[in-house]
């Protein structure tokens, strides 16, 4: 007796299947820490690496970052007050804001379960 | 024999073919369906993120008719205005003009009128515990220029005299303000709300249909709902914990909170924020942190600060606050959380 399925309709659903994965894997691949420093809307710095950067407006320095691959925080800063500095280390999802310089220290792309956070 | 051999074979051959048609139909069905999670709809936001108001800003906008970048850098223009407008230690603004008037009438143009106006009636309603007259404390304690101190007893006794929205004359005629006594407004408990409003009304002058939300320190004002039909999902701070302590969905209207950690500093193991009880002077104890569900962000703003001056007597707040249109979230002393039976609504997804 014949087979219901001959070889070549195996071979389609493998295909199929073939097909569905880079999906499916795509899907669960973490994205890796994507820090970045905005002023006035623009973005001036952007971060990947592990790490202590210098934050400059138009060549103005005003102040100093440190991401260690999770985590970043404000080491220095040239606002009165160093607020920034006190917040210490943010994690993805996580801001800080330095009002005197204008400038806010932020994760790009953060996938999180809500769309924003009253606080 | 041979002929229903044949037979046989033609129809399990057509089985087979319907078999692999129906696999087929299935499979795709799948992959479609899996797609459809994978492939959400694009995001079509517009977000930009500023300073303004002294604090972070959040617009995020969605148009179909006017590109939605300038719609949001209208806003924070706008944003940027109030920021002048109603600081009181921008020598530029209105509110230094008043406070600094030495007890004399000061003619005001019509926003300032109403918002300062609408300020006191949410002192009349909240019975003081909502004051837009706190100015001198707020200095005494430094936390108007970010360098708080704990002062002495007599000092704030003192000061004292010198706050109480009974204070504040209207002569609705010609358009002016008096303070008396004294006395220094402060509206940051209601600027920001006040913003906000504005925002969104800005965003609709430019498209009746716009979505989205504006949130300026943690005070959020809805546009429109999310793509046109769905519910924003805001989180609300744990006062003591990176993680969000709930989680409501708004298709419209705003909410505000107001927490002890936003300003504080630390003495002899006790904690000292910038919201002050108006009838003692000192930072209001019982509650870590109030949130307000309104429809519309100055209701929220000020209510949220009254819902925390007043948290120790969380029954009253939970119950009565809601006949002001605030539906209230507190998390007091300790974490415990005290809800209106009205903010429980805006839990639920649907």
């Amino acid at each position: 007796m014949k087979r219901l399925l001959g070889k070549h309709d195996f071979l389609l659903i493998t295909i199929i299947f073939a097909l569905s994965i880079p999906f499916i894997v795509f899907q669960s691949h973490d994205r890796k820490s994507i820090v970045i420093v905005m002023r006035e809307g623009e973005t001036i710095l952007k971060v990947s690496s592990p790490g202590r950067y210098d934050v400059k407006w138009k060549g103005k320095y005003l102040m100093k970052i440190e991401f260690d691959g999770m985590r970043v925080r404000v080491v220095d800063s040239t606002c009165p007050l160093k607020l920034c500095e006190k917040m210490g280390w943010i994690r993805p999802g996580g801001t800080i804001v330095c009002v005197p310089n204008k400038v806010i220290v932020t994760f790009e792309n953060v996938k999180k379960k809500y769309d924003t956070m009253t606080w | 024999m041979q002929k229903m051999r044949a037979s046989d074979r033609k129809n399990i051959s057509l089985l087979r073919k319907e078999v692999i048609i129906y696999m087929f139909i299935g499979i795709a069905g799948f992959l479609i369906i899996l797609l459809g999670f994978i492939l959400k709809p694009p995001q079509t936001y517009y977000k930009l993120k500023d300073v303004a108001l002294g604090t972070y800003v959040n617009i995020v906008i969605g148009s179909n008719k006017i590109n939605p970048e300038r719609i949001a850098k209208a806003i924070l223009d706008e944003l940027k205005r109030l920021t002048v407008k109603f600081d009181p230690r921008n020598p530029k603004s209105i509110i230094h003009k008043i406070n600094e008037a030495n007890g004399d009438w000061v003619s005001v143009d019509e926003e300032t009128f109403t918002l300062i106006k609408a300020s006191i009636r949410f002192a009349q309603i909240t019975d003081g515990a909502f004051d837009p007259t706190l100015g001198k404390l707020i200095e005494l304690w430094g936390f108007d220029v970010m360098k708080p101190h704990l002062p002495t007893d007599d000092e704030i006794k003192e000061t004292l005299k010198h706050s109480g929205y009974k204070n504040v004359l209207f002569d609705d005629k010609n358009m002016r303000v008096k303070l008396l006594n004294g006395i220094k407004l402060d509206l940051g408990g209601i600027a920001k709300g006040y913003a906000l409003e504005k925002a969104r009304q800005i965003a609709k002058s430019f498209d009746p249909d716009v979505t989205g939300f504006v949130e300026a320190g943690g005070d959020i004002r809805i546009i429109g709902p999310k793509f046109g039909r769905e519910p924003w999902v805001v989180a609300i701070k744990d006062p003591r914990k990176e993680e969000p302590t709930d989680f409501i969905y708004l298709l419209d209207g705003a909410v505000a909170t107001s927490g002890d950690y936003e300003r504080f500093f630390e003495m002899n193991g006790r904690r000292y924020h910038h919201i002050l009880d108006p009838k003692t002077g000192y930072p209001a104890r019982g509650t870590w942190s109030a949130t307000v569900i309104a429809e519309d962000a100055v209701t929220a703003d000020a209510l949220a600060t009254a819902a925390f001056v007043l948290g120790k007597d969380w029954r009253f707040v939970v119950l009565e606050f809601p006949k002001l249109r605030g539906h209230v979230m507190l998390v007091l002393e300790g974490g415990t959380i005290k809800k209106s039976d009205t903010f429980k609504l805006f839990e639920r997804e649907e």
